[in-house]
């Protein structure tokens, strides 16, 4: 249970330099990311901080003109080695995106979308898989009884939950969310946020957002971003009293940014 | 939105160093009533007591104002952590120069004990040390708290030997016991006010370092 043991990191990136066509997006990136914890990736827009999230399941090659230097390692490989299975490796890394994107059929299919390509035919084992990753999302109690209706007729909030629901199906390892609560109301995000602090009982959990009071909120710990560069990395309790950087607490105090 | 901000956290400095200053006052005015068997002055302690409680009051409603609007963080959290726990402090030495106040009135219309030398030096002492950790607070400026911190060891020092004195004279006159002991609670006070001087200095520390450090022992 101990996160302090043998096993390989489960998501770290060692000097990691990104470039857009001539433009460098990431400088030098290390970083350790805590196990079955929450990391925050904060830092003003364009400081690179959804580009380096999209670096852990590979979201970056569908840019063109994406270079990479360094190394990113999920459980322990390096994700760009010729020999990975991309699918095999967004499985373990799910993803869930600012804007929620169910797709237009009914909440049962979108959750089991995941498990029904990688060839899981079983009706009674689908339910299940279904009942368990609508109920981690928080969401089993709220639609349980119109499975059958389209999740597009879902509130934003309940659309970003079967999102989350639909990641976590796939039995992922690792939770990447871009800005997940950005586009909803209050009580939605808080929702969301609850999710995420039941979910790291059992993920590993990196989030990208500009609220920081969110980060404040959910993140265990913090990484401050800014022009590319990790400025600050550390407890999110400690990086919101008493930032080691000044650039840290200019950014946190609103100052600039 | 920014200069709000600015203009509110201001607000609750400027709070702060008024309720300080009237403690200043009301801590010399303690002294001044004592030596010089004033009961006019003692009684005025005693009435201005009320003004320095409502602004501890303000100070707390401004600080949960400040928190509800901004939500700060980092330096600008430790500002308002600290505001909310200097006005206690505050509050609290505004309320042991009421009771010198009180021991000067019960004290004013009987014989005198000793000549007062020691005491009102205790007193000058620890009121000193108030001054200089609301400066250090102004200026923000750990260094100076930290030997503010140092200087409670004086005040101690005195107090010992103050008892030790009242106690002979005791001894010595039981007639004495009842103006001894008032003089002796006089001493406590002057004593307690050095301590609340400390934690004032403390908060200085945390407020520009960052770490708390309460209940540790000073490094040389």
């Amino acid at each position: 249970m101990s996160s302090h043991n043998t096993t390989p990191t489960v998501l770290a990136s060692e000097n990691l330099d990104l470039y857009y066509g001539e433009t460098q997006a990431l400088k030098k990136i290390s970083l350790t990311m805590p196990e079955r914890k929450v990391t925050a990736l904060i830092g003003p827009s364009g400081c690179g901080k959804s580009t380096y999230l999209r670096c852990f399941n590979r979201m970056n090659d569908t840019i063109e003109g994406v270079r990479l230097e360094g190394k990113v390692l999920v459980e322990g490989h390096d994700v760009n080695a010729r020999e990975v299975d991309l699918e095999r490796l967004r499985t373990r890394v799910g993803m869930v995106f600012q804007k929620s994107n169910p797709f237009p059929m009914t909440i049962a299919d979108n959750i089991t979308y995941g498990p029904r390509m990688a060839g899981v035919k079983n009706k009674a084992r689908l339910e299940e898989i279904t009942e368990k990753a609508l109920r981690q999302a928080d969401l089993w109690n709220e639609v349980k009884d119109r499975l059958s209706e389209s999740a597009l007729g879902l509130s934003g909030g309940q659309q970003q939950r079967v999102c989350i629901a639909r990641t976590l199906a796939n039995e992922p390892h690792i939770i990447l969310l871009d800005e997940p609560a950005s586009a909803l109301d209050p009580i939605s995000t808080a929702k969301i946020e609850e999710t995420l602090a039941h979910l790291k009982e059992r993920y590993t959990i990196v989030i990208v957002t500009h609220n920081l009071q969110q980060a404040a909120r959910v993140a265990d710990v913090t990484a401050f971003f800014m022009l590319g560069e990790v400025i600050e990395f550390g407890d999110t309790t400690t990086m919101f009293t008493n930032p080691a950087n000044s650039m840290t607490e200019e950014y946190i105090t609103g100052r600039f940014g | 939105m920014q200069r709000l901000f600015e203009e509110e956290l201001e607000q609750i400095k400027e709070t702060i160093l008024t309720m300080a200053g009237l403690v200043e006052r009301a801590l010399s005015d303690a002294g001044k009533a004592l030596v010089e068997r004033d009961s006019a002055l003692a009684q005025q302690i005693i009435d201005g007591d009320d003004t320095i409680d409502q602004l501890e009051v303000e100070i707390d409603r401004l600080a949960a104002e400040f928190i509800v609007r901004h939500q700060p963080a980092a330096s600008d959290l430790r500002f308002v952590i600290v505001a909310i726990k200097l006005g206690p402090e505050l509050e609290r030495i505004a309320d042991h120069a009421t009771n010198i106040a009180e021991r000067v009135l019960y004290l004013n219309d009987k014989p005198i004990v000793k000549p007062l030398i020691d005491l009102p030096r205790m007193l000058n002492l620890s009121r000193a040390m108030v001054s200089d950790a609301i400066s250090a607070y102004v200026q923000r400026d750990s260094a100076k708290a930290r030997e503010i911190i140092r200087r409670d060891d004086e005040v101690d020092a005195l107090y010992v030997q103050l008892l030790r004195e009242l106690i002979t004279f005791m001894i010595d006159d039981p007639q004495t016991i009842s103006r001894a002991i008032a003089l002796i609670f006089v001493a406590r006070y002057a004593e307690r006010i050095g301590d609340q001087a400390t934690n004032i200095a403390e908060e200085v520390v945390y407020l520009e370092e960052g770490t708390p450090i309460r209940h540790q022992p000073l490094e040389d």
